[in-house]
Parts: C-alpha cells; sequence; structure tokens
C-alpha cells in the first residue's frame, strides 16, 4: 500500500481520520515468522485498495496500522464497517487473524505535505487503541457528520472516555450498521 | 459525610477519573452523594446526566442502586460495589472491579485487571494485557484479549464469544447445560470436558491462546 495512491482530499480542510490497527500483530509474527506477518499485511492492503475506492486514502502506513483520510465522514464509517465485514471473511477464508480494529474521528488536522497532523489525529489515534477486534469506534464529533439515514449505521454509546495527553474526555460510540453490507 | 444531589429516577451518572481511586456505591437510597464534598456535580440534558470529574485524588459517590454508570478513566483503580443498571467503563491502565449488573455492561481496558462478578444483560470485556474474569453472564457474554488470561462463567442462556492471541481462556458452563463449541486457532488448543449440545454456542479463536470449557 502507498502512502501517496491517491491525491482524493486534498484540499479539504475537514473531514474524517480513520485509524486502523491489527490486533496482536506483533505476537502473531512472532509465533508464525515474517512471512506470515508479511502475508496478513498483503491481505489487508488487498481489502483496503478494494474498499477504499475514491472515497478516502491512505495517509501512511504504520507497520500493520494505517492512518486514512476521508473528506466525507459517513463514507467514512461505512468503508470502516465495510472493512471489518470483508476482514472477518478474509480471517475465515485464509484461517488468519486479521483482526483489526478501527476508529474514527471528525476534525481538522494539519497537513505536512501527504501526511496528517495535529490534535485531531491525535485523537483518533487514542480511539482505535480503545477498539475490540472488528469494533468501529467513532467520536461524538463524527457522529454528528454522519447522516443516519443516508448511511445505514446506528451508534451505540460506549461512554465518555478520558485519553492519555487529551484533556477533556471524548464521548465514544461503537457505530454498527443496521443492513447488510 | 459527602454532598448530597438530588437526582431523577432515570438519570445516568458519568465520571471521569484522571488518575486516582475511582469508588461508586451503590445501595437503597434516591440521591447521590460525593465525597470529598467539593466536588462538583454538573447536571446535563434536564438532569438526565449527572457528571462528576476527578483528576488525581481519590472519589466516592454513593448513588442508588440499580443506577446506569458511565465511568472514563486512565490511571488508577475503579471499583463498583453493588448493583447498577448497565455500566461502561474504559480503563488505560487501571484496574476495574464491576460487582453485579442487571443491564449490559462494556468494559475495556489496556493493562489493568477487570473483574465483574455478575450481569443480568449482556457483557462484552477487552483488554489488551489485562486479565478478565467474569463471574456470572446471563446474555451473550463477549471477551477479547491479547496476552491476558480470561476466566469466564455463564449462565449458559447466551452464547460465549472470546478471541485471544495468546492468553488461556477458560469458560465454565452449567452442569445440565451442552454448548456447541466452534473453536479455530492457529496453535492454541481445546480442551472441552462437557457434553456438546445445542442449549447456546461458545465461539472462541485464538493464535496460541488455549481453551479450556468444563463444567461449573
Amino acid at each position: 500500500m502507498t502512502a501517496q495512491r491517491s491525491a482524493t482530499g486534498a484540499g479539504a480542510t475537514e473531514g474524517a481520520i480513520v485509524f486502523t490497527d491489527i490486533v496482536g500483530f506483533t505476537e502473531f509474527t512472532a509465533l508464525q515468522g515474517d512471512d506470515a506477518a508479511l502475508k496478513l499485511l498483503a491481505i489487508q492492503d488487498r481489502v483496503v485498495e478494494e474498499i477504499l475506492g475514491n472515497d478516502g486514502r491512505v495517509v501512511k502506513s504504520l507497520g500493520d496500522g494505517l492512518l486514512m483520510w476521508f473528506d466525507d465522514p459517513s463514507k467514512a464509517v461505512h468503508a470502516a464497517l465495510t472493512l471489518q465485514s470483508r476482514f472477518e471473511e478474509e480471517s475465515f477464508e485464509e484461517n488468519l487473524p486479521l483482526w483489526v480494529r478501527i476508529g474514527v474521528h471528525f476534525g481538522n488536522p494539519a497537513r505536512r505535505g501527504e501526511d496528517l497532523i495535529g490534535h485531531d489525529v491525535n485523537v483518533a489515534a487514542r480511539i482505535v487503541a480503545l477498539a475490540a477486534p472488528g469494533e468501529v469506534l467513532v467520536s461524538e464529533a463524527c457522529t454528528h457528520q454522519v447522516s443516519a439515514a443516508a448511511s445505514e449505521v446506528e451508534f451505540e454509546e460506549v461512554g465518555p472516555v478520558l485519553m492519555k495527553g487529551i484533556p477533556d474526555p471524548v464521548s465514544i460510540y461503537r457505530a454498527v450498521t443496521t443492513s447488510w453490507l | 459525610m459527602g454532598t448530597r444531589y438530588k437526582i431523577r429516577p432515570d438519570t445516568r451518572l458519568r465520571l471521569h477519573s484522571a488518575s486516582g481511586k475511582l469508588h461508586v456505591i451503590a445501595e437503597e437510597r434516591d440521591s447521590i452523594e460525593v465525597d470529598p464534598p467539593d466536588r462538583q456535580v454538573e447536571f446535563r440534558d434536564d438532569g438526565r446526566i449527572a457528571e462528576v470529574r476527578s483528576k488525581s485524588s481519590s472519589l466516592q459517590v454513593r448513588v442508588p442502586t440499580g443506577m446506569n454508570v458511565s465511568v472514563g478513566a486512565i490511571s488508577g483503580s475503579v471499583r463498583l460495589e453493588g448493583t447498577f443498571g448497565s455500566v461502561k467503563v474504559s480503563a488505560v491502565s487501571g484496574s476495574v472491579e464491576l460487582d453485579h449488573a442487571v443491564g449490559d455492561v462494556d468494559i475495556r481496558g489496556v493493562s489493568g485487571r477487570l473483574s465483574v462478578k455478575s450481569v443480568a444483560g449482556e457483557c462484552c470485556v477487552n483488554s489488551k494485557s489485562g486479565r478478565i474474569t467474569i463471574g456470572r453472564v446471563g446474555r451473550l457474554a463477549k471477551a477479547a484479549t491479547i496476552s491476558g488470561k480470561v476466566d469466564l462463567t455463564t449462565d449458559g442462556t447466551g452464547d460465549v464469544e472470546v478471541k485471544t492471541i495468546s492468553g488461556h481462556v477458560s469458560v465454565r458452563v452449567p452442569h445440565d447445560k451442552a454448548p456447541r463449541v466452534r473453536f479455530r486457532s492457529l496453535a492454541g488448543k481445546l480442551r472441552c470436558d462437557c457434553e456438546q449440545g445445542d442449549d447456546f454456542e461458545v465461539r472462541a479463536a485464538s493464535v496460541s491462546g488455549s481453551v479450556e470449557i468444563t463444567p461449573a
């Protein structure tokens, strides 16, 4: 997966920041070896390529995780749920633990070339750390931007979350789909 | 003696604690009491939410039995004593201990020990390396961990779903229930000492963690 694969959203000032993380990737690599780890990452990359289309872009790869950007928060949440569905299918078919957690936050990050930095990126990174395997957690700021009717998504409150380095509590929701993806 | 606040029957308590010990006691009463008394309670949404923030010192809150509670904590322990409604807790490094909940429970942490005595509703507990102990669950029980040990007891009325990378998982089921067991693993082993049937389902997946299902 190349970080500069697409320039979608390069001029947008507000949008959705999406972090993914493969749960237990370090342990999996230690147990199964580097080739198995590369295979797992290749599957993840293939699925992400397939789902993202022109709706979002991969900003950068973070080892076993990805930082992605979407201009449209509804599309970000929908893509995150679709990714989880596809990761689950691939896990079953390949008999590999492609257990991914995803965090989504809406904000206005600063751009540094193709990269994104700033407070909102940090918040999104903290959100993904709280997600369970197969789960999509979304900040309240993002839920306000999502049109429920358009995206067939429901949000279940997880609660207020305090995060290291973030002074105020962030209300977090679990995104679930109301339709078959 | 703390400061008392009148609440509505449907008020949900929200607590934010950066560090320090947080102790919530559910008991027969119709108000909440916050100790130390100088800790302010903010009411939102027409009193449906009572919010208390604590930065570093210990905090004790007494609430009515069956109250819904949400807690966000970074470090420091969270103790929920008595019987609550629905409970949602996120903690980074501190331990979380819940006695009983008649509603649904969602507890997530990173490294601290997460412990629940009984849940009548659904119970989801997620940790990176902390040990997970779930005493008894009436409905769906979900637990996920990377390396922490999981001990879970079910009533056999709801399914059990466990994911672990390398942690050992122990599921205890009632003697008179026969679970259908689905186990997927790369290198972990399954030991099931129960008669298998269709009463409910145990779905377990691991990379190297072993899973043990035994009669309670």
